[in-house]
């Protein structure tokens, strides 16, 4: 299959969607009055934003809803009936995910396709997702991409790179499954001043300035008894803002339930390590009752535990709980804390 | 506001050298010029760390509870924010005696997100600063004026009590907008059409419960939703579990909600939610002719009756 990019004038968006509409379900942010854009399953008529521009909620809803049954157990009529469902096999097409959301599906991957345990809802959602991620015209500001990481490596991550070009969106196929969904008359060829516009946008995203902690060690800074905890829990409210907001966060509860009479349904849902209730066990103890060591369990997780887990840096600086922090708890500070704090380290300690 | 500033730390410089309280609870600077994020004051040295400005908008009181529990506390603290305390005052949460009100007269805080949308980048923001009833912003080498109603919150927009009710000492300038903005009910009348509005609203929930953590009438040590038996509301973010819970918490904070909007800041899904408490405000106040928040003397709502009382039971409604 060719590798074309491509390029889409903005108001031919509703007319490229109904293309792909019948051989896939398109999924993509649309817009909402003042709060965050929510990926939906979308037609043309939908004022969908593909361009990065608007505050989104992450996609990862699209691959780990926020409620999936699991299993139903029936007992009418003396029968007992267990009903598993069927992992859903949908061709989908995500577009208008921002590339360090798609970044972060590779750390969804690494939970939910791990060789020993894998979820076969996930991976059935992921192997029929085709992701079209986005550099926007102008960073948002509380992105930090480019200091958790080299985020050159991430354009191999999505199946099309888009780029937003203001009038326009370029796209720059990246998979064979990506490069076929680019076909179409609502597509044109690139200019040569698209293709330099596109490098502009890219640039733009790639040189962020880097935060003071980048490039430093996290993994060998981020230490159980730092006294940014105290300062965290101190001002943290204990919601769950920062890890739903998440674009990489994947824990989940199990709950069984009755519905109706006769009947219970296994399902599983959001959950977080900044609830009190998350570690409470059936007996009654709670490792982590206090907020201390919720607060360290948050930012070791992704910059520590899931490194020796999996190799991974498991944010990709997407800035979401930067945001919707309610008392603005700031990551970004607190591993520039981290960091301060650590780094006359002599090297022989290391 | 720099002059309100410096008197809030002259003022928590001294309740701590003094030995008066043991800790000033305030705002201090935020992550970004256009946010601030709580700071808890220790030593007379730190108090410099203190600000007041626009971006002030965290509700302080939701901490009070558990701070005050064994200490004297100092609050630096708006309007709003003292309506909060005043209900946890009669609510016997907070120990009057166990709190210093740092009282501020207010202009309105702003909303993050509507400063988003306005001529400059966020992210040139330098400074946020009151300016005779409209919001100065510098940005870049820039100074932008903004009209009120473009750049605060709602709940600022509909606030007339912009004095502290109580305080040990009481700082700064209320201010009025120049136009006060009704508070207009966005709800759709018929019922069934109300009833899909908030269907809609909830089916965004993601039950992250950030409304319920940052309200300081929500002190539950165990909350309903938290249960497990009996199980009030299923964890699954579904709209109908979304719609128990929001709409147990409202009712669990009838004559109890002093409209901050700090549920409404907090929601990462933007619903509403404050609607449902204010329409809930506006019956405590028709039929009981309470508002919550106004004094320390007064008693709870639900810690009162008179013969006279409105009473669903006998006054049915069509």
């Amino acid at each position: 299959m060719m590798m074309t990019d491509k390029v889409l004038s903005k108001e031919k968006i509703g007319e490229f969607v109904d293309g792909l509409s019948g051989r896939y379900t398109v999924v993509a942010p649309v817009r909402r009055d003042g709060s965050p854009a929510e990926f939906r399953d979308v037609t043309a008529q939908d004022s969908i934003v593909i361009d990065g521009s608007a505050a989104l909620m992450p996609p990862k809803d699209y691959l780990l809803p926020r409620y999936e049954r699991l299993m139903r157990v029936d007992t009418r009529d003396g029968q007992v009936q267990i009903e598993a469902p069927v992992p859903e096999a949908v061709p989908r097409v995500m577009l208008g995910a921002w590339l360090p959301d798609v970044k972060a599906l590779d750390v969804l991957d690494k939970v939910f396709l791990d060789d020993k345990f894998k979820d076969p809802y996930y991976a059935a959602r992921r192997e029929n997702t085709v992701t079209v991620a986005v550099v926007p015209l102008k960073p948002r500001w509380s992105w930090f991409c480019t200091s958790v990481d080299d985020v050159t490596e991430w354009k191999s991550k999505a199946d099309v790179l888009s780029y937003d070009l203001g009038d326009a969106i370029y796209f720059e196929p990246i998979t064979e499954r990506g490069a076929a969904i680019l076909d179409g008359a609502a597509l044109a060829d690139p200019t040569d001043g698209q293709v330099a516009a596109k490098e502009g946008v890219w640039k733009a995203f790639a040189e962020v300035p880097h935060c003071a902690f980048a490039g430093k060690d996290l993994y060998e800074n981020l230490c159980w008894d730092s006294p940014i905890w105290d300062d965290i829990a101190q001002r943290c409210v204990s919601c769950g803002v920062c890890t739903y907001v998440c674009p990489s966060c994947s824990c989940f509860d199990v709950q069984d339930e009755v519905c109706g009479s006769n009947c219970i349904e296994r399902y599983r849902c959001r959950d977080t390590c900044q609830f009190e209730d998350f570690t409470l066990m059936g007996a009654g103890h709670n490792p982590r009752e206090q907020k201390v060591p919720r607060a360290r369990q948050r930012l070791m997780h992704k910059f520590k535990y899931q490194r020796e887990q999996f190799g991974i840096t498991a944010c990709t600086g997407c800035g979401r709980c930067v945001e919707m922090c309610p008392v603005n708890i700031d990551i970004r500070d607190a591993l520039c804390t981290v960091c301060s704090d650590r780094i006359e380290t002599p090297a022989e300690v290391k | 506001m720099d002059d309100v500033q410096s008197r809030i730390r002259e003022e928590a410089r001294k309740v701590l050298e003094s030995g008066q309280v043991s800790l000033v609870l305030g705002w201090g600077k935020g992550s970004t010029p256009f946010k601030t994020t709580p700071v808890f004051i220790e030593k007379p040295e730190d108090v410099d760390r203190l600000v007041w400005n626009p971006a002030c908008v965290n509700n302080l009181s939701v901490y009070l509870p558990k701070l005050t529990k064994d200490k004297k506390v100092a609050v630096v603290a708006k309007p709003c924010d003292i309506r909060s305390l005043i209900t946890l005052i009669q609510e016997r949460q907070v120990s009057r005696d166990n709190v210093y009100i740092i009282g501020l007269g207010c202009g309105g805080v702003v909303d993050v997100f509507n400063l988003d949308e306005q001529d400059f980048h966020i992210q040139d923001v330098t400074g946020l600063d009151w300016d005779s009833g409209k919001l100065k912003v510098t940005a870049g080498s820039s100074e932008y004026v903004l009209d009120c109603s473009t750049c605060l919150r709602d709940m600022c927009l509909i606030c007339t009590k912009r004095s502290p009710a109580i305080f040990d000492v009481e700082l700064g300038e209320a201010v009025l907008p120049e136009e006060l903005c009704a508070g207009q009910s966005v709800l759709p009348d018929i019922p069934e059409e109300r009833r899909r509005y908030w269907s809609e609203q909830f089916s965004r929930c993601i039950r992250c419960y950030a409304c319920r953590q940052v309200c300081p009438s929500c002190y539950c040590t165990t909350c309903f939703a938290d249960r497990i038996e009996p199980k009030w509301t299923a964890k699954k973010a579904t709209a109908d579990e979304a719609w128990m819970f929001h709409a147990t918490r409202a009712m669990h904070l009838a004559g109890r909600c002093i409209a901050c909007g700090e549920c409404e800041r907090a929601c990462p899904v933007d619903i509403p939610i404050a609607e449902l408490q204010r329409e809930m405000n506006k019956i405590t106040s028709e039929r009981y002719k309470y508002d919550a928040g106004n004094s320390e003397q007064d008693k709870p709502l639900f810690g009162q009756f008179e013969d006279e009382d409105f009473d669903p039971a006998h006054h049915s409604e069509k």
